[in-house]
């Protein structure tokens, strides 16, 4: 089976408009931190210039979702270094994650459609809405001819995009493959749809227990994901290598503990020493069942919960902690204050892992790691 | 009346493209010149239909869109007809 790793990271946020200014900021002290007020419910982004990425021309046929999109694919790509020539584009592919579609576009022609009739409407509305409309965008702007997906899992589909695409890799389908998810949460429609649901949703049971109100925020964050002889053979500097994922689905409270450890002992066998796991956040009680199954592992792990720092980034989550990591883990350990400023879990770890839950029993776990600096 | 709606068909074109004004050329192929595709033009067509409020659909235009000066063209046939505001 092929080793894969990642050799390049692209993010955009609230926090920042790239993954150095979002670890810069994650890595100061919380007084320091100029994350929007905890107490806000919607954490937009701000100030940001896509002009680098997007061209004006594109950008009136596109989602703001696809515009973040193309952004943090477009700095994972510069950060790799892999273009001009460092691959067959036949064996690049693109695995997206993406919950919420591309509203902002469409709102105001969907208003168009009513108020005018459908020969109003902007013969865009059809590519820009859906949730693929980034996948193909990423194809367009960079000939990626390669194996690709779109995943549209609410909060589990940014991870299981990038899991996915590392079974890709290993399955030798491809060499390298952009992955990664955007959300943009701007539309009128859209913050009321996810405000309603969050509130309503507050203390209701789910398979992991009560449901935990959390802000939201919107961008994206995006990994080159590539087999490790290849990215050795050209070069490439690798900052850490994926040591498992796991996709499996509890149906009951009873089975989570089961389902939990089995994804943990699946993600962690490469790892050595103590593990740092980043809990989804967005229930009661997952913390308690997650203790159990490490503690039932015997796996030494410290815990803690990036929500109130990053937000609900919906299909972003996780993929804006996995780019974090994989730079902390390029110079050497994480340490826990990078995602929670008031973290309990002290030390540095060698590896992450990541956990995402979604309310209806799926339990999505990546495990990353550091590349032995002897190896 | 022609500088007005060139002018104004020159900036529609420049903000569909993104070039600047100065460098549209009205007579040159807009598909050869600025890559534009049938999309875009359908696109350009919604948007002369809302500003100058007629009918821009592709079975109302005699002639096709090959060059700027022929939305020109069609969008000065189509308001010939109208009246000038003070004989209203």
């Amino acid at each position: 089976m092929r080793q894969v790793v990642i050799t390049g990271v692209g993010a955009i946020g609230p926090l920042g408009h790239d993954v150095e200014s979002i670890c810069a900021t994650t890595e100061g002290p919380a007084e320091a931190s100029p994350a929007p007020s905890a107490e806000a419910p919607l954490w937009p982004i701000g100030g940001f210039d896509a002009t680098r990425f997007v061209s004006g021309r594109l950008r009136q046929k596109i989602d703001r979702f696809v515009i973040y999109g193309l952004c943090a694919a477009g700095m994972a790509i510069e950060d790799s270094r892999l273009f001009p020539g460092g691959i067959d584009r036949e064996r690049l592919g693109i695995f997206v994650g993406n919950c919420l579609g591309g509203w902002w576009f469409t709102e105001p022609e969907l208003r168009m459609l009513h108020t005018r009739g459908v020969r109003a409407m902007s013969p865009y509305v059809a590519t820009a809405w859906f949730p693929a409309a980034l996948q193909g965008q990423i194809s367009l702007a960079h000939g990626v001819k390669g194996h690709s997906k779109t995943f549209s899992t609410f909060g589990v589909a940014g991870l299981q995009a990038i899991g996915y695409a590392a079974q890709a890799i290993a399955a030798d389908r491809a060499d390298a493959v952009i992955c990664g998810a955007a959300e943009d949460l701007s539309s009128a429609y859209i913050r009321v749809i996810t405000l309603q649901d969050l509130f309503r949703r507050d203390g209701a049971p789910s398979t992991f227990g009560a449901a935990r109100t959390r802000p939201q925020a919107e961008g994206a964050a995006f990994l080159l994901l590539e087999d490790y002889e290849h990215a050795v053979r050209r070069g490439a500097d690798i900052h850490c290598r994926l040591t498992g994922f796991a996709d499996s689905f509890a149906p009951d409270e009873d089975r989570v503990v089961e389902r939990i450890r089995q994804n943990l002992s699946a993600v962690t066998e490469e790892i050595e020493g103590p593990r740092l796991l980043i809990l989804d956040g967005l229930f009661e009680g997952e913390a308690s069942a997650t203790r159990r199954a490490a503690s039932d592992l015997g796996l030494p792990v410290g815990f803690v919960d990036s929500k109130p720092k990053f937000g609900n980034m919906f299909a972003v989550s996780g993929v804006m902690e996995a780019a974090c990591a994989a730079r902390s883990l390029r110079r050497g350990r994480v340490t826990a204050k990078r995602f929670e400023d008031v973290a309990t879990a002290a030390g540095e770890y060698g590896g992450v892992i990541i956990q995402r839950l979604s309310r209806t029993g799926s339990i999505v776990t990546l495990g990353l790691g550091r590349i032995d600096p002897e190896s | 009346m022609r500088d007005q709606v060139n002018d104004v068909i020159r900036k529609i074109l420049s903000e569909s493209i993104d070039i600047p004004e100065d460098e549209i050329r009205m007579d040159a192929d807009l598909a050869a010149e600025y890559g534009m595709d049938s999309t875009e033009l359908t696109a350009l067509e919604k948007e002369i239909e809302s500003l100058f409020s007629i009918s821009a659909s592709r079975s109302r235009r005699s002639a096709s869109w090959v060059t700027g000066s022929d939305i020109v063209d069609f969008v000065l046939a189509e308001t010939a007809h109208w009246a000038p505001p003070d004989e209203v």
